[in-house]
């Protein structure tokens, strides 16, 4: 699969690397050239994919950062506008199926599921299911 | 009318300013907390401390017993959120935007806020303007700033002076309106016959000013 992942944080970097290692090809957008640097941080792995600084929320950057021949977008920046805002462009603009968003406020992860037929992770609900897991133990 | 204002800077301050005095009853959301005790000390109106994607945020400012939402926080992105926010779980009416990047403009709209204004677009259209030519003048700005109502002082070596205005080439999307020569008013029509330092009120698409500029040489002053 080609996937387009937005946002090279600790999520979206380690994202790449475990999808990569899999087999699908990648490509990243990322605002912060800065935050590229993660990429050359693991001692077992290169990236072999294309990786573009702009802003993911304007269309012409998702298009240049291969979103119109994509299978799949990841969006996983840590701020929850960008990523359903991106998300939102992906689907509506770009007519994407398969679409993941980051969403950390867990009121806004169910609304954007319920009304938008976004797919969302929430941080927030997965961290306290897990200590309330460990806890029950 | 009852407004929500998201976003106590500069243009939040401001618009709930001139809202009060049009007797609309405002409430501003905003984040930092020495804003709000300014805003709040200023206006005299309540100011719900807060990020304004948050739903707790959103439900103590009481947006859903408000007319419209306006948005005009520095990120577009949250605008857009908010929004969204304001007409899916609150079904307020009417919600308005504003986008710092002029590409946006359409976009924010596209995915469901009423309307969008965009300040830079504006003002650079504006300055555009003002660079290009001192003889137009815009005197309305329409549809979000995608078209205006505009003053051309035609020059005294106007190129096409004593033709007809259907001799006279309009490029793009143009009417003129109406022309003023000394204190005589006309309506034109296609056989009117233009002269030098009559005023014009032309309406344009923003797109085509500068073409008609061009055409009509107004630029090279």
């Amino acid at each position: 699969m080609n996937i387009l992942v937005i946002g090279c944080n600790q999520v979206g970097a380690s994202l790449v690397r475990d999808l990569e290692r899999i087999g699908h090809d990648l490509s990243l957008i990322e605002k912060d050239s800065e935050q590229l640097k993660r990429l050359d941080s693991f001692d077992d792995y290169t990236y072999g994919g294309t990786a573009l600084v702009g802003d993911p929320t304007d269309p012409d950057t998702l298009r240049r950062g291969g979103i119109e021949s994509c299978d799949a977008v990841a969006a996983v920046t840590e701020d929850d506008s960008v990523n359903l805002m991106a998300s939102q462009i992906a689907k509506k603009i770009f007519h994407k199926d398969k679409v993941i968003c980051r969403v950390s406020d867990s009121h806004l992860q169910l609304l954007y599921h319920r009304y938008y037929g976004l797919e969302t992770i929430c941080p927030t609900i997965l961290t306290e299911q897990a200590v309330f897991r460990a806890l029950s133990k | 009318m009852k407004v929500c204002i998201a976003g106590g800077g500069k243009v939040g301050m401001y618009l709930a300013q001139s809202l009060l005095a049009h007797h609309h009853e405002v409430t501003i959301i905003e984040p930092v907390e020495a804003q709000c005790q300014m805003l709040a000390d200023t206006l005299d109106i309540p100011v719900v401390c807060g990020n304004s994607i948050s739903y707790d945020i959103l439900r103590s400012a009481d947006i859903s017993s408000c007319n419209a939402f306006v948005a005009v926080t520095g990120s577009d992105e949250d605008n857009l959120i908010a929004c969204q926010m304001a007409k899916q779980e609150f079904g307020v009416d009417r919600t308005v935007a504003r986008a710092s990047n002029p590409n946006n403009r359409e976009l924010l709209h596209v995915l469901g806020v009423d309307t969008v204004v965009c300040g830079t677009d504006n003002l650079s259209h504006i300055l555009e303007r003002e660079i290009e030519t001192n003889t137009i003048r815009q005197l309305l700005s329409l549809s979000g700033g995608t078209a205006s109502l505009n003053e051309i002082l035609l020059p005294e070596n106007f190129k096409y002076a004593g033709k007809t205005i259907m001799e006279v080439p309009i490029p793009g999307d143009a009417i003129l309106v109406s022309i003023t020569r000394d204190t005589e008013f006309i309506i034109p029509h296609g056989n009117t016959v233009l002269l030098p330092w009559d005023r014009i009120l032309c309406l344009t698409r923003d797109d085509t000013l500068h073409l008609l500029t061009n055409e009509w040489g107004l630029n090279k002053l």
